[in-house]
């Protein structure tokens, strides 16, 4: 019940929970890559040749005949950050129905989106609620930034596909479906250390805010990454701030000349792109600016960097999927270039999401059989051990990978990888090579390694 | 660690503060500026601060106007534009109003005004699109005086402004006698009158003044911040109270210092703090704690400990007392049968409400009903603190949080009953309340108020991080979930059963906020609230009874916000707990009733209720027969929420007792003049009730 | 013998300016004492210094031998002490039997927290009933349920009076009884006092600006001028003394008081 004003500040809490899990999903990936992605398309089962007719579904909610409705909640009015959210993702999902549905949709239903709900950064639970009194959604989409209606939803036993920046409200939910699976706190990445070491960096920083434990622990960790890693990539850990206040209201003077005093030329940051813009500001004023690189976790954003190339130049961002500057051989994203185009959408974060979202539900109905209902959906993407949604995303194991990965019970994932970018005139350029966008580690042996470079892991 | 240049970097230091210190000292001599020409506490200094910062940016960076005119509309002709509305339609009505009244006002238009704004204009807070100074290239020019650090053309500008406006203002109080006509109508409205100055005028333009130098200040500060929001505008004037305070509200140029010396303190701070620990292990705790919380800390310290605050009880008028006191609670005065008929109402109504809930409601009313019923309990809190013992708390929030944390904790760790841990975080809370009170009871008033926000932002910024509060990495891993309980053969996971758990705790909450209201302690704190001076004088200690009106308002808002973490099955802190919601709380309580239980029944049923049935319209369609049937402008923007319930405070100066009373006394007496009528009896017995003004003043002082 | 309140040397500075400088005072039991002086000579700032709204710099307050500088308001309230104010402090929103019923009930503990939280702080008869014998002495009897905004101000006094009865004091202070009042009601009101004084037994310690009030009414008076007493003794010989009629009657005649 609560709108824009009282919230945002505090919203802007949730924006913590973004930063965090965009540090934490360099680790989400999986092993495998056995599976060969398959298009959409390919998934010719699904969709009848002319004549034949699927079984009649009752009592399952949004079902029939002709349709399999899905509601839509996210947050529009009331961001804080100014991004768009909701609109750019709702585009996403309906590029891929639009596409599906004129490959036959799914056993001869087509995807609707029905309702379309603007959570306003803090009616995420009650709205949540309403779709399961409504019992008219098959399914749910959520890109928000305050997720307290999903437990909701899981409870109902309602597919649900999520933006998953909220790993504590997904985690161990079997029905929430994140673009990204559960983060790893206390695995200690190679793909930062590997970035500090291509622009030869000695000395390194990390950042966090102090009042989301998620964004502190990101910066401790990356910082315990170049404790571990760095003697090998001839990087010092040098600096580390936990405890920066949000949105730097008092700017970032002393702690920038902290780090220049520590001739810190890497910064691994665990903060949101508005506070990246006043960090890389300041260093621009301290004069310091073209002697330090900076690692974004979320500003994945090409209107924002575009405005601030000079700011930004060199450094890196991390996106949680495939960059839509790789070649994306033997992936979708091809083919969701090809659709965002012929729909005239941007090429955001946040649509990108809302295909990938619309895929996995897609894949978890045909998963299911032409008899197909809630729970079934549920477990057929749940019996996915290497699922990439197209190959937009590194592989994830649904069988094991709702649960919070730890690097001490059981290993955390198999696979780590990351597909970063770098700024160069404001424009994004993949950091590994286009075709093989992604850089991967194997989590068996935790040593250092030379990061193997894959198209589709 | 103490090399050489340590000198050099306590000079970079300070240097380094300068900037952010600047904008404090802008907000915080903007902020004696209105203290000093209007007698208002104004919190609403940021919200229009906010408001010429948006249209600057709006007309500068969306419709790329010019400098000069994009200024002249925002800061010389919508500010001062501002100002004389609020003049005319609210303050002028005022004058002689109490300060927590006008505090309550300015509240009410800290949420208003923003959303009021970006209603009408269409603004929306664009990332990537970041405000610009009111100088070329403000933020890439930079000149290093020193060699040392570098300021940029807007902090420059921001700092000649502050520095030109303290002088400036200053020459203006003490030699113009415009100046001394308006700090004259401030300190007695009425002699003012009595002596010929055009106290009307004199008001209006010291309004326009200072809303202009809101203005101005929004404008200079905007590019402090990538993306413009109203609610970093409001928190850096919570941080500037501070700068404001050691001044006393009333020095200029002490304003300015305090704000520059805040900044020069936190940066020095910032600098040195972290050299010191690695000499000094203990001052880890301290770097760890209260880094981000230092403004905060600051302000709290400068309320407490500040000589000039201790003494400064907020300004009377000698002759407010020639103002009627609000009329009492329309249950005392209204006819016997009139009472009873509404009694017999009331039960109708709220079976009716209850066999809806049990027999008809889908999942999604239950919720939202539950959800009011838990908040009005959480209400209650204010109906104790605001109605009964008259005091402002803002930081009810983090009292109904220190409940929900709890539950968490008790059964994260020990698998307690959460409706023991409820229980059990009622009374932590209530112990927490008593020890706030502690060190700001002599403060009263304002003061009081501004202290409890610096410490609902205190618990916000510092305490929440603690593992064995906010959970530390359970909560990073699972979030802080909480079960519903089952207790004996009831089970509260049915939404139905725990829809009556909620129902009762309320009602035995309101019955035991009606006995205190009626018993010997709310009648001390009636006493309190007519008169402090006279309640002392016959015994009450006001330190006793507001430390025990503390801890009984923690206690039912900790229980509170245990049931809603109960509810909600999450402590969901940003959602619930955080300062501006309290804020918003106190709002609604205040602009409904705070004086009653039906206030607080009503204020919840606002919270929850409002969203569905008016914003989206399902009221609207119920009477339309049809959803379909929904004109095109619904759902109206949740915004208008703030707009209405923000506005409708504004009447708490006029009506304490709260909208709802009014009302109720209005129709009330109407009633019963039409039952005398009908009687046909004399109008002896026609209350007079319709209004408060018309109540002869009991006294003329003259002395 | 030593008298009921003591006042010694007390000395009273605000940012620099003295309001009272080393005054010292005497009431006995069952006495009528004036304090005169003109206006922001110190009588108020003494008031309060005996109530505890302001402690003395330096100095004594002792009521019956009990020091009372350094105690609560409320521990000199119920060591004896009662007042009322010059600019009427009532309580909004209070009917005037209410008024002596807080009171009542504060001095006597009746109804704590835990009472009040299981219904049974509510008022006992016996309570009110000693309200309504306090209100019959006052002539208040009739006004007892009366919302105390519809009084007029000299009942408004009264009520004060009353209120500050309840709490069974030893000595009252009054603040300026008669301002706002006209002759008529002034003298009333003189009456009542009297002759309630009769009956409680308590001692008055009347500060005043109508000099015929305490000329009629008070047994010894003192003269305070810019915070120090400049005469005292039996009201008649202060009211002969050159220095008072010099420095205060005057500058403000006795006519004044006269419509």
């Amino acid at each position: 019940m609560l709108g824009r004003k009282r919230l945002s500040v505090l919203g802007l809490l949730a924006v913590f929970a973004l930063v965090g899990a965009a540090c934490g999903d360099d680790d989400s990936g999986d092993g495998g890559g056995d599976e060969t992605t398959t298009s959409a398309a390919d998934s010719s089962e699904t969709t009848a040749a002319e004549g034949d007719a699927f079984p009649t579904i009752e009592g399952v909610p949004g079902v029939s005949d002709d349709e399999i409705a899905f509601s839509v909640v996210g947050i529009k009015e009331g961001n804080p950050l100014g991004t768009c959210i909701l609109d750019c993702y709702v585009d996403g999902i309906q590029a891929f129905f639009d596409y599906q549905n004129e490959q036959g949709g799914v056993f001869g239903r087509d995807l609707v989106i029905g309702e379309v709900l603007d959570d306003e950064l803090a009616n995420n639970q009650a709205r949540s609620v309403e779709i399961i009194a409504n019992d008219n959604s098959f399914g749910v989409f959520q890109a928000t930034l305050i997720a307290s209606g999903w437990g909701d939803l899981d409870d109902a036993g309602i597919p649900t596909f999520v933006w998953n920046i909220h790993a504590a409200e997904s985690a161990g939910r079997e029905a929430i479906f994140g673009n990204v699976a559960s983060l790893c706190i206390d695995c200690l990445g190679r793909a930062l250390p590997y970035e500090a070491q291509s622009i030869g960096a000695t000395k390194v920083a990390a950042l966090g805010y102090g009042i989301s434990e998620n964004s502190k622990v990101c910066a401790q960790s990356s910082y315990k990454a170049f404790e571990k890693y760095g003697p090998e990539i001839g990087a010092e850990a040098a600096y580390l701030n936990d405890q920066m206040e949000f949105g730097l209201p008092g700017g970032v003077a002393t702690e920038v000349s902290a780090m220049i005093d520590a001739e810190v030329d890497f910064v691994t940051s665990c903060m949101d792109l508005n506070a990246m813009k006043t960090l890389a500001q300041e260093f621009d004023r301290q004069g310091y600016i073209d002697k330090v690189t900076l690692h974004h976790p979320n500003s994945y954003n090409h209107g924002f960097v575009a405005e601030n190339a000079a700011l930004f130049e060199g450094d890196f961002v991390s996106p949680g999927f495939i960059p839509y500057e790789a070649d994306g051989e033997g992936t979708d994203l091809a083919l969701v270039l090809e659709r965002f185009e012929a729909s005239g959408i941007e090429l955001t974060e946040h649509a990108m999401v809302g295909w990938i979202n619309a895929r996995e539900a897609f894949d978890a109905i045909s998963g299911a059989g032409e008899e197909f209902d809630q729970q079934s959906a549920i477990d057929a993407l749940n019996s996915e051990t290497s699922y990439s949604a197209g190959g937009l995303i590194p592989s994830i194991d649904w069988t094991t990978q709702h649960e919070p990965q730890s690097a001490d019970g059981g290993g955390g994932p198999a696979l780590e990888c990351s597909a970063a970018v770098i700024i160069v005139d404001g424009v994004f350029e993949t950091f590994a090579s286009p075709e093989t966008p992604w850089n991967c580690w194997d989590n068996s042996n935790r040593d250092w390694t030379e990061p193997e470079q894959i198209a589709t892991p | 660690m103490f090399a050489a240049g340590v000198f050099e970097d306590i000079f970079t230091a300070i240097l380094q503060g300068t900037p952010p210190g600047a904008v404090y000292a802008l907000i915080a001599v903007g902020f004696v500026l209105t203290y000093k020409t209007s007698g208002v506490f104004n919190l609403a200094f940021g919200a229009q601060a906010y408001v010429s910062a948006a249209m600057y940016f709006k007309l500068r960076v969306e419709d790329e106007w010019h400098i000069v005119p994009a200024l002249v509309i925002s800061v010389f002709v919508l500010a001062p534009a501002i100002g004389l509305i609020l003049e005319r339609f609210i303050f002028r009505h005022l004058r002689t109003a109490s300060a927590v009244s006008k505090l309550v006002i300015a509240i009410g238009l800290t949420v208003a005004l923003p959303a009021l704004f970006d209603l009408i204009s269409g603004f929306e807070a664009v990332a990537g699109l970041t405000p610009v100074g009111i100088i070329e290239n403000g933020d890439s020019v930079f000149y290093d005086p020193f060699g040392l650090y570098a300021f940029s053309r807007d902090e420059l500008m921001q700092m000649i402004v502050a520095l030109g406006a303290v002088l400036g203002l200053g020459l203006m109080f003490r030699f113009t006698s415009l100046g001394l006509s308006m700090r004259a109508v401030v300190e007695s409205p009425r002699l003012t009158e009595l002596a010929g100055v055009p106290a009307d005028r004199v008001s209006a333009f010291a309004w326009a003044l200072s809303s202009t130098f809101a203005g101005m200040a929004g404008v200079l500060i905007a590019p402090q911040f990538n993306t413009l929001i109203a609610p970093d505008f409001f928190n850096l004037v919570v941080i500037a109270i501070a700068a404001a305070a050691i001044g006393r509200l009333v020095s200029l140029p002490w304003a300015f210092v305090g704000g520059l010396g805040m900044g020069i303190f936190i940066a020095l701070f910032k600098t040195f703090l972290p050299r010191w620990t690695d000499d000094y292990a203990w001052l880890d705790i301290i770097e760890d704690n209260l880094t981000p919380a230092m403004p905060f800390v600051i302000l709290f310290a400068v309320l407490v400990f500040w000589p000039g605050i201790r003494h400064a009880r907020e300004g009377t008028d000698p002759l407010a007392g020639v103002d009627p006191p609000p009329p009492a609670p329309i249950a005392s005065e209204r006819s016997a049968g009139l009472t009873m008929a509404t009694r017999v109402f009331g039960v109708v109504f709220f079976s009716f409400i209850l066999s809806l809930m049990f027999f008809q409601a889908d999942a999604f009313w239950i919720f939202l009903v539950t959800q009011a019923v838990i908040y009005s309990t959480i209400y209650l809190s204010i109906t104790v603190m605001t109605g009964l013992a008259g005091q402002i708390s803002l930081c009810q929030g983090a009292f109904a949080a220190i409940g929900g944390f709890t539950v968490f904790q008790m059964f994260d760790r020990f698998e307690m009953n959460v409706l023991l841990a409820a229980v059990l975080g009622a009374f932590i809370a209530a112990v927490v309340g008593a020890l706030v009170s502690l060190p700001v009871l002599r403060l009263g008033g304002i003061w009081l108020a501004i202290a409890t926000l610096a410490f609902a932002y205190f618990f916000d910024a510092v305490v929440v991080k603690f593992s064995w509060v906010g959970g530390g990495n359970t909560s990073l891993l699972q979030g802080t979930r909480v079960p519903r309980p089952t207790l004996g053969p009831f089970d509260f996971s049915n939404d139905k059963t725990f829809f009556a758990l909620a129902v009762i705790v309320f009602v035995v909450v309101s019955f035991f906020v009606v006995q205190l209201r009626e018993g010997t302690f709310g009648a001390q704190l009636k006493a309190l609230r007519g008169s402090e001076t006279a309640a002392e004088s016959i015994g009450i200690s006001p330190a006793k009874s507001r430390i025990i009106a503390f801890a009984v308002s923690a206690f039912i808002a900790g229980l509170g916000g245990a049931m809603l973490s109960i509810h909600q099955e999450n402590v969901n802190y940003a959602t619930n707990f955080v300062p501006l919601a309290a804020l918003f709380w106190l709002l609604l309580v205040v602009s409904l009733s705070s004086r009653t239980v039906d206030g607080a029944l009503q204020a919840g049923a606002a919270f929850s209720l409002f969203d569905p049935l008016i914003l989206r319209g399902e009221l609207f369609a119920w009477i339309l027969r049809s959803p379909d049937r929904l004109p095109s402008f619904f759902p109206i923007s949740g915004k208008w929420r703030f707009v209405l319930f923000g506005l409708t405070s504004v009447q708490f100066a006029k009506h304490p007792e709260g909208m709802l009373e009014y009302g109720k006394r209005k129709s009330n007496a109407r009633i019963d003049a039409w039952l005398v009528r009908r009687r046909g009896t004399g109008d002896d017995d026609d209350p007079e009730l319709t209004d408060s003004k018309s109540d002869a003043p009991v006294e003329e002082t003259t002395s | 013998m030593s008298a009921l309140l003591e006042v010694e040397d007390i000395t009273k500075t605000f940012s620099g300016i003295t309001a009272l400088d080393n005054v010292s005072l005497n009431v006995d039991s069952g006495e009528r004492v004036g304090l005169i002086g003109p206006n922001g000579a110190g009588k108020t700032t003494l008031f309060n210094c005996v109530l505890g709204q302001l402690n003395p710099d330096e100095g004594a307050v002792r009521l019956g031998g009990e020091e009372l500088v350094q105690k609560s308001v409320s521990r000199r309230v119920k060591a004896g002490i009662g007042r009322t104010f010059q600019r009427i402090e009532l309580f909004s929103d209070t009917s005037v039997r209410e008024h002596l019923l807080i009171a009542e009930r504060v001095r006597n503990g009746t109804g704590s927290f835990l009472k009040d939280l299981t219904g049974r702080g509510r008022p006992r008869k016996e309570e009110i009933e000693r309200c309504d014998y306090v209100l019959e002495l006052l002539g208040l009897r009739d006004l007892a349920t009366e919302p105390i905004e519809k009084l007029s101000l000299g009942k408004g006094r009264l009520v004060e009076v009353g209120r500050a009865l309840m709490t069974e004091p030893s000595l009252l202070l009054l603040d300026e009884p008669s301002s706002g009042l006209d002759r008529d009601e002034t003298s009333a009101l003189a009456e009542t006092l009297r002759s309630v004084q009769a009956e409680a037994g308590f001692a008055i310690l009347l500060v005043e600006h109508d000099v015929e009030l305490v000329v009629s009414f008070t047994e010894r008076c003192y003269v305070l001028d810019f915070g120090t007493v400049i005469s005292k003794g039996s009201t008649a010989e202060v009211m002969a003394d050159p220095v008072v009629r010099k420095a205060y009657l005057g500058t403000a005649p006795v006519e004044e008081s006269q419509p």
